[in-house]
């Protein structure tokens, strides 16, 4: 060791003692409950920040009234003279709220998404549930490998695997050539803009969210349970649904909200692959914003959006509490 | 201990018995994983009523048999028969035979109850059947207070006994043990034991247990088929293993030995003689040994069969030998003691600590003398 690096060493011990020694100060309950308060702050510091605080501004917008100004709506708190005495006026504007009730295009595009998001998410279930299966079944060596290929997609952007889809399904798209090429329809499919694509698109893009959870769980039941069952007199497929499913079940729920509640908000899919038919919450909130410039109203579609998708997130911490607890 | 005598004798009285008919038979049984021969041509009969313990190292496929008795693994040759039929390529949903895993394998989503009636369910019984046979088998092994919990809210030994109600409920005609006492500590293992020996007088199903704790075999079985690298290489009752050991490997397997090769000087009136060269000593054997004179045998002394002592013995004494206390290991009930004899082959003796140890008797580097009486060893021919 050089004198250099000796010197060197012996700062940062000395510094470490320091620290150590500004530690040793405080009472040893104090210190411990120090470290704890940080880990958990730092989680709560950034959804504060970055989830709270702008989701209170969204709550605080959907309660004005659009306006000619910039920013284009009215304030919700101001002063104002009145015969002399100012005074702070408060001016809740639940006309938006209103609007979202009665009129019938906003209840259609939340029944549509919630709808939409439903059947894809059985759909994404009822494909990722075998793949799930079959990766717990293939020699440990090549699982890794087909994860992997699982995930491949996610290293292709989002957007140009929708926009893929595009050439895919239109009129004079592979999938029609193809078809006409085995003679199986002698004119075009009409896919692209309606319901069915963008079912497609959902179920396609969200399928890793299923898989991966289901993976996660099944992979974790004992393989020998399989084999009690078995030895018990129980026949390897009904094993399969009294062991195996309600073994899975946490893994079917955590994938069944990843790919639902995304679904329900979504809005590239059902906008690139979606006809004018397929009216979703997502998509209805993009027009109210941009084409509308109506930011109150907006800000009110995505508060109601969020209270609608918080029901299955309570249910789902439910369920997770109940199995922890036992 | 009348019962556990009564508990040999009917045992004893099936497989000495030469009409007797096997209850379970291994025939010629082989299984390869690939080109390695878990199992290598291995015979076995199993009578009614019989706990048999299958006894071995680590990988030596005892498991592997095992799991073939339970139908999930098919030999690849070989024929396996229970109480007459053939079962080598029955799957395990549909044999008279349950096993009990080493990790229990209990059912993590269900209640116990639930657990031991799932057996009884898939075979179609009535409810209120299940109910009163699932009551009767928690009765059995104690666990009616935690009919209702999960698995994961009871203790080890709970959970083990689980296990065991789930195979016995189905009242199987034999019930297979893998390790079924490994996760458990040494006290409650002991305890275990002889609740497992009961019960098995109880219910009177043919037990077949898979261990490595040669200890837990000799306490449990009736008899004991000791397992090396996929054969069979012993069968008899734990006092015949340990008595009279088959070769050296069982020798050295089941308690601890003392092993000298020798020659066989000749054998008269049911008497050997054996001159060992590391023991620089002609031993004397009460054994009608089956090999000519000249042979290389190897002798094998237990070390409690060994008596040491200052004093040298009376003239006259058969084999007898000296040496030097290497080591001392005192283990309360027992002193075991490492000495060294001149030809530097080193002997192990065991005393039992008959009075309290106010002064050690012998010391390190004491010389001493050991004898050994001519039915103490045993003469083995492999």
């Amino acid at each position: 060791m050089t004198a250099r690096e000796a010197v060197e060493t012996s700062g940062a011990a000395e510094r470490g003692r320091s620290v150590a020694a500004i530690r040793r100060l405080l009472p040893e309950e104090v210190r411990g409950a120090l470290g704890r308060h940080f880990l958990i702050a730092v989680p709560f510091l950034w959804l504060g920040v970055f989830f709270l605080a702008p989701f209170l501004i969204v709550l605080k917008l959907s309660f004005s009234e659009v306006a000619l100004a910039m920013p284009p709506y009215t304030p919700i708190a101001e002063w104002v003279d009145e015969a002399g005495s100012i005074h702070l006026r408060f001016t809740l504007n639940l006309s938006n709220y209103l609007l979202l009730v009665e009129d019938s295009l906003y209840r259609r595009s939340y029944l549509n998404s919630l709808g939409i998001a439903a059947v894809s998410t059985a759909v994404t279930l009822a494909i990722g549930f075998p793949i799930a299966y079959a990766l717990t079944q293939v020699a440990r060596r090549w699982r890794f490998a087909l994860l992997m290929l699982a995930i491949l997609p996610f290293w292709t952007s989002f957007l140009i695997r929708v926009y893929a889809w595009i050439s895919i399904l239109k009129t004079e798209g592979f999938l029609n050539q193809l078809l006409a090429w085995l003679g199986l329809i002698s004119e075009p499919l009409q896919i692209l803009n309606t319901n069915w694509a963008v079912y497609l698109g959902i179920v396609y893009s969200y399928l890793p969210f299923m898989v991966l959870p289901l993976y996660a769980s099944l992979e974790r039941i004992d393989v020998s349970l399989m084999e009690a069952a078995a030895d018990l007199g129980c026949r390897p497929i009904k094993a399969f649904w009294v062991i195996t499913v309600p073994l899975a079940l946490p893994g079917v729920v955590a994938g069944s909200l990843l790919v639902f509640i995304p679904a329900v908000g979504e809005f590239v899919i059902p906008d690139l692959l979606g006809g004018s038919g397929s009216i979703m919450i997502g998509k209805t909130l993009w027009s109210e914003f941009f084409n509308n410039r109506d930011w109150p109203l907006s800000s009110g579609v995505a508060v109601i959006l969020l209270v609608l998708l918080v029901v299955p997130i309570v249910l789902f911490q439910r369920l997770q509490l109940r199995r922890t607890v036992g | 201990m009348s019962r556990d005598a009564e508990r040999l004798r009917r045992g004893r009285a099936a497989w000495a018995e030469l009409a007797a008919q096997p209850f379970i038979r291994v025939v010629g049984v082989s299984k390869s994983f690939g080109s390695y021969a878990a199992i290598d041509n291995v015979s076995l009969d199993i009578y009614r009523g019989e706990f048999f313990a299958l006894l071995g190292p680590s990988g030596c496929g005892k498991t592997t048999l095992l799991r073939m008795l339970a139908g999930l693994e098919f030999p690849t040759a070989g024929r396996i028969e229970i109480d007459g039929s053939d079962m080598t390529r029955v799957p395990p949903y549909e044999r008279p035979v349950n096993m009990m895993f080493q990790s229990y394998a209990l059912f993590p989503h269900m209640s116990v109850e639930q657990n031991v009636a799932f057996g009884l369910k898939q075979e179609g019984c009535p409810r209120s059947e299940i109910a009163r046979r699932v009551r009767e088998m928690l009765a059995l092994v104690q666990l009616e207070p935690f009919a209702k919990r999960r698995p994961h809210q009871l203790s080890g030994g709970q959970r083990q006994r689980v296990a065991l109600a789930r195979c016995l409920v189905k009242r199987p005609k034999m019930v297979l043990l893998d390790e079924p006492l490994a996760a458990l500590d040494k006290k409650l293992r002991e305890k275990t034991q002889f609740e497992l020996i009961n019960i098995q007088e109880q219910v009177g199903i043919t037990f077949v247990i898979v261990t490595h704790d040669q200890a837990e075999a000799m306490t449990v079985a009736s008899r004991i088929g000791v397992m090396e690298r996929g054969r069979i290489v012993q069968v008899a009752t734990p006092a015949e293993i340990y008595e009279a050991p088959a070769s050296r490997y069982v020798a050295e397997f089941i308690g601890d030995v003392n092993l000298f090769e020798g020659r066989l000087l000749d054998t008269a009136n049911g008497t050997a003689r054996i001159r060992c060269d590391d023991a620089a000593c002609d031993f004397l054997v009460e054994q009608t040994v089956n090999a000519e004179p000249g042979a290389t045998v190897w002798l094998a002394l237990r070390p409690e069969k060994l008596a040491i002592d200052l004093a040298s013995p009376e003239a006259g004494a058969v084999n007898q030998l000296s040496g030097t206390v290497l080591d001392i290991g005192y283990l309360g009930s027992l002193s075991v003691y490492h000495v060294q004899l001149a030809t530097g082959k080193q002997v192990t003796a065991v005393e039992t600590n008959r009075a309290r140890l106010v002064r050690r008797p012998i010391s390190w580097n004491d010389q001493v003398h050991l004898t050994a009486s001519p039915e103490a060893a045993v003469v083995l021919l492999r």
